[in-house]
């Protein structure tokens, strides 16, 4: 059987360490050694022994007397193995008593008798009602400092009620003394209690169980090897089981692929179960990465850019309306706009925060956008991020799925309408090659030359649009992928509206380019503008590639960043050894001859 | 063995836990390289790894080297290193005066290898470095994350450390700075030996008793001293650690030098 782990959570100064440390100490967890040296250290400091010092390690924790971050200790109760987890009571830490909470199998929710709940309390249990913790245990503390057994028994019914005000109920209430030992090991006259000692009801909790194993199949792709001619995707099964030759299906993307085997190491399995960790070759070549999430066909996740999330925050910093934060949701990890601020819950009251409340704790009901489709179930543990720290623990509420009440519009225009109209037909001829390659110069002459002959022709460029359309987007691969796949709709809008769009883009990946023209199907055309990395760095009109040379831009492409060279684009036009002029009437010329009217009747438009 | 532990499904887990840490810093932080002792907890660490990349290790695997090892440990390291095919760097550590001289003498000499880590990064840059400790071990590493980020100087902020929940740990690194990758720290001492019974995993001899006498942590030989036992076997040492009440690094000797001196070595960017 696993470690049972337990986390003990409260208020500021009700007495977690304290009670964590008399636990050890009586359950003889403590070797001799160790008792000395907390002996000595309370001593040192004028306090009686101080129990707490068996957890608060650090020295300011110690001097200040308070517990600054997470901690665990192990012990034994009738032979059974407990991890005792110490969570920081004070607000400023309640991101630390997250991580010492998050996976626990039972809490201790302690609660000092005399002052009774106080503001953390209640934080802390909502965190329970967030984690869903199986097992809660309500201890009443300093039952020697109080001489009113009704006043204990006032503050156990408040925390049940704390409690059950976030659909928490409480297994026990136990009143208990950390400082002298009552009901914590030994059993205590103190006060009218019959019920177990806080030991006692420990012991009679087990840890989680695995049920996961009878869930739908959920693979979170962490990585993919390459072994030799193999391709191995890796990832843990959060649920399920997967055996060799099932056909799974990969989302977001919604491909359908046979699994050929799972790898191990040392040896091959036949059939992995949730908790295990796989490693699946496919038996045809499938594109997938990082973040994307493996199903069964018959109970796939959703697929969504549009999820509902409710955020414990544990940040300084409140989210703000359009801002881009990262949605995590397993491997996945991608930029997610804030679309609407629903709600924030101050945990306290459990009402609509006043204006002005500090954000750490508040509870974020917020809409997101996401810049990617993602691949999630409704009810997964999230996170969300800044600059790669996990600022708030969320769980997706409602994911929307893609296309939910979005319906394409029929047109009453048919494009070959449209055509006659202006004459020739829409296109999208998509201008790659390195940074200074000539590529916007090369579009904006062809723009114009084309415009004076009277054809429909607009020129997008692509540093243009990242100052508009896609400035939420980084510089990430992520974000590169994104551009393209904005820029690739725009472009097949424009070839429908019957326009000519020119689009000057880098786009170094073969892939992202073969992309592009799926979305735009067969109005695209590639043009690659060669010319070498030294003519184009020689040239180098916006001091790119000084700049990247000299280390001040990370992943610039020709210098630190590779490019695809398309291997069999529609047209080439060399400005390394073709002068301006001749690139730009070969252009015209390839799509002069590309937007042409097939039928003899239609009328060209004027040269 | 105590009969109400069920170290098959437990082991499965951490096991599975940590190989789960292991790819996923890989793949979000190389370069990276993983320290190796060759004590337990971090030839474990080696033998995690080689499962999750299938046998081969794809980084390489330093050792901090003082000169002060026990013979019996550089045998170890060569001949694991030959039959695991390990990509081997011995990193030589700077000498005592080169660390912080305020420091208690034995903790100043375990302070070389930090010394020696600062100079490994610096020279070859590595973003992740994946270490074999545990929470269990150690009070302040009790406190440690699973993706720990340290600044430049490689020191540790133990005051403002990133939030873990749910397997979500820090993705990105500081400016300037590493991460520190601890993929056992969930692990406790017995889980380590458990492990390395099931398994089959080699170790360092003098881990077992030898005329009442052996090395329950394994450290520079001016810094460590052997227990009381005789524990010859694993699993009479499993057997030893259920009933053992002293801690594991009893035999440490700059642990007992201060209350605070472990908390200044590895704030100032110990393992």
């Amino acid at each position: 059987m696993s470690d049972v782990r337990v986390v003990v959570l409260g208020h500021v100064d009700h007495g977690k360490s304290t009670l964590i440390g008399r636990l050890l100490h009586d359950t003889g967890s403590l070797p001799p050694a160790r008792i000395e040296e907390i002996v000595a250290s309370s001593h040192r400091r004028g306090l009686a022994t101080e129990w707490s010092f068996a957890l608060d390690a650090l020295q300011d924790e110690r001097d200040q007397a308070v517990t600054i971050d997470t901690t665990r200790v192990w012990l034994r109760i009738d032979g059974r193995r407990f991890a005792i987890i110490d969570a920081p009571g004070h607000e400023e830490f309640l991101a630390n008593a997250m991580t010492g909470a998050s996976d626990a199998d039972a809490a201790i929710f302690v609660v000092d008798a005399e002052r009774g709940i106080e503001d953390q309390s209640r934080r802390h249990a909502y965190l329970l009602g967030l984690l869903s913790v199986p097992h809660v245990i309500v201890a009443v503390n300093k039952i020697d400092a109080v001489a009113d057994p009704r006043q204990i028994e006032r503050v156990g019914e408040a925390a049940r009620t704390v409690l059950e005000a976030v659909g928490v109920t409480a297994t026990s209430v136990v009143p208990v003394s950390a400082r002298d030992g009552d009901n914590v090991v030994s059993r205590s006259a103190r006060v009218p209690y019959a019920g177990p000692t806080l030991a006692e009801l420990l012991s009679r909790i087990l840890p989680r169980t695995q049920s996961a194993q009878n869930d739908p199949l959920r693979i979170w792709v962490q990585d993919v090897y390459r072994r030799g001619d193999e391709r191995i995707a890796v990832g843990a099964i959060r649920s399920g089981r997967l055996r060799v030759g099932e056909t799974v299906r990969i989302s977001p993307a919604g491909k359908r692929v046979r699994v050929a085997a799972l790898r191990g190491w040392p040896g091959d399995r036949d059939e992995l179960v949730a908790g295990e960790t796989a490693g699946i070759v496919f038996d045809s070549p499938v594109f997938l990465d990082r973040g994307d999430l493996i199903s069964h066909e018959s109970d796939p996740p959703l697929v969504a850019r549009a999820v509902d999330v409710r955020a414990c925050w544990f940040d300084r910093e409140p989210p703000h309306l359009d801002e881009t934060l990262r949605l995590r949701a397993g491997s996945a990890d991608v930029a997610a706009r804030v679309g609407a601020i629903r709600r924030a819950v101050d945990p306290r009251t459990l009402e609509d925060a006043v204006h002005g409340t500090p954000s750490r704790g508040m509870v974020y009901t917020l809409s997101l956008r996401t810049s990617v489709p993602i691949a999630l179930d409704e009810g997964d543990r999230c996170a969300i991020a800044r600059r790669g720290w996990p600022i708030a623990a969320a769980h997706a509420e409602r994911v929307h799925p893609q296309g939910e009440n979005v319906f394409a519009s029929s047109h009453l225009i048919s494009a070959a309408q449209r055509a006659d109209r202006n004459a020739h037909r829409g296109l999208v001829l998509w201008l790659t090659g390195l940074p200074a390659a000539g590529k916007t110069t090369i579009a904006m002459h062809v723009e114009r030359e084309l415009f004076r002959r009277d054809y429909h022709v607009y020129a997008l460029d692509g540093d243009t649009l990242r100052t508009g359309l896609n400035s939420d987007l980084d510089f990430s691969d992520e974000g590169r992928r994104e551009n393209i796949r904005r820029v690739a709709e725009v472009g097949k809008l424009l070839a429908e509206g019957g326009t000519i769009a020119l689009i000057s883009l880098v786009s170094p990946s073969a892939a992202d380019r073969a992309r592009a023209r799926a979305i735009v199907g067969e109005a695209f055309r590639e043009a690659y503008v060669a010319a070498s990395v030294a003519v184009c760095e020689a040239r180098d009109p916006k001091n790119l590639y000084r700049r990247a040379r000299a280390g001040e831009i990370q992943g610039f492409t020709g210098v630190d960043a590779p490019y695809d060279v398309p291997l069999a684009p529609d047209l080439v036009l060399d400005t390394e050894h073709g002068d301006i002029e001749r690139n730009v009437a070969a252009a015209v010329e390839f799509i002069v001859a590309a937007v042409r009217l097939q039928t003899p009747a239609n009328v060209s438009p004027r040269s | 063995m105590d009969g109400t532990d069920d170290p098959a499904g437990h082991l499965n887990e951490l096991e599975a836990g940590a190989i789960t840490i292991i790819r996923d810093a890989y793949r979000l932080f190389a370069p990276c390289c993983v320290l190796w002792s060759m004590g337990k907890d971090s030839t474990a660490l080696l033998w995690l790894m080689r499962k999750a990349f299938f046998g081969e290790i794809p980084m390489p695997v330093v050792q901090l080297d003082t000169g002060m090892e026990l013979p019996e440990v550089y045998a170890f390291r060569d001949d694991i290193a030959r039959a695991w095919g390990l990509d081997l760097l011995v990193e030589q550590c700077p000498p005592e005066d080169a660390c912080d001289p305020s420091l208690p003498p034995q903790t100043r000499a375990a302070a070389r290898k930090t010394e020696g880590l600062s100079a490994l990064l610096a020279r070859d840059g590595y973003r992740a470095v994946f270490v074999g400790i545990r929470r269990d071990e150690q009070a302040t590493r009790a406190k440690e994350r699973i993706v720990s980020p340290r600044s430049l100087d490689g020191s540790w902020n133990v005051r403002e450390q990133p939030p873990e929940f749910w397997g979500y740990t820090l993705t990105e690194i500081p400016h300037g700075g590493h991460v520190r990758v601890h993929p056992l720290l969930a692990w406790t001492e017995l889980d380590v030996w458990r492990y390395i019974k099931r398994d089959g995993i080699p170790i360092v001899p003098l881990y077992l008793a030898r005329d009442g006498l052996r090395y329950r942590s394994l450290g520079e030989k001016n810094i460590t001293v052997p227990i009381a036992s005789n524990a010859t076997t694993i699993d009479e040492i499993i057997e030893e650690l259920a009933t053992t009440s002293e801690p594991e690094r009893a035999g440490r000797t700059m642990d007992q030098e201060s209350e605070a001196s472990f908390e200044r070595l590895r704030a100032g960017g110990y393992m």
